[in-house]
């Protein structure tokens, strides 16, 4: 088995919502280049985090992160 | 702009004042540690060095000082707002702060061999002794070493893509 990363589908569940990176970042309590790593899949967010973006988009967390397996 | 994302403008301005001002306050050490003490200029020129350097390393204390300050009354600040406090120490941020002081420690640890190296190995394999460090300037020079890879490895672990 290869190792996986965290992938996300952040960007689409934003321009969905039509809100910005610094909006999710005030809605959740982070910084908004902490809300660019993750989108980018430079920073993997604790699950406390990552369950605080799924709600803000009110999505289940498995259609906003996914396992990557590349 | 938000609170937070101004905030966290003002913060990385802070750290980079900082950096900037110890990065010259360590580069005036190093020049006076190499052409003055070790005498690496000759005449006018160590004369002129010998008298622009104690003005000059007095400034950069005095802006990395200014920069502490601001530094400290921003974390003040921070206290009387827990939510926006742990807004801008999410994290992330948390982790960048680890990695920073990871990396400090081990350049620490590699400026100390180098220095040991030039003090004792030089001595005992080359029969020459290394530059001349003297306590006073290489206490500071440790310290500001110490900052100087922590803030830089901060902003850069920090750095946005």
């Amino acid at each position: 088995m290869g190792k996986a990363g965290l992938g996300n589908h952040l960007k689409v569940h934003r321009a969905r919502k039509d809100i910005t990176q610094e909006d999710l970042a005030e809605l959740v309590g982070v910084t908004r280049p902490t809300i660019n790593f993750i989108e980018n899949g430079r920073f993997v967010p604790s699950a406390l985090l990552a369950l605080k973006i799924a709600r803000v988009f009110g999505v289940p967390f498995e259609e906003v992160f996914f396992l990557d397996d590349k | 702009m938000n609170q937070i994302e101004k905030m966290n403008r003002f913060r990385k301005n802070l750290l980079k004042g900082i950096l900037w001002a110890s990065g010259i306050w360590v580069a005036l050490l190093v020049v006076w540690i190499l052409f003055v003490i070790n005498r690496a200029a000759q005449g006018a020129a160590l004369a002129r060095l010998a008298r622009l350097i104690p003005g000059a390393v007095m400034i950069s204390a005095l802006l990395v000082l200014f920069f502490l300050l601001r530094y400290w009354r921003y974390k003040w600040t921070l206290r009387r707002n827990p939510a926006l406090r742990s807004a801008l120490d999410d994290e992330r941020v948390s982790l960048s702060w680890l990695k920073a002081y990871r990396f400090a420690f081990f350049t620490l640890v590699a400026f100390h061999v180098l220095f040991l190296l030039n003090g004792s190995f030089f001595q005992l394999i080359f029969r020459r002794p290394g530059i001349h460090l003297p306590a006073f300037a290489q206490y500071p020079l440790t310290l500001l070493l110490a900052v100087l890879s922590c803030l830089g490895s901060f902003l850069h672990y920090s750095r946005e893509a």
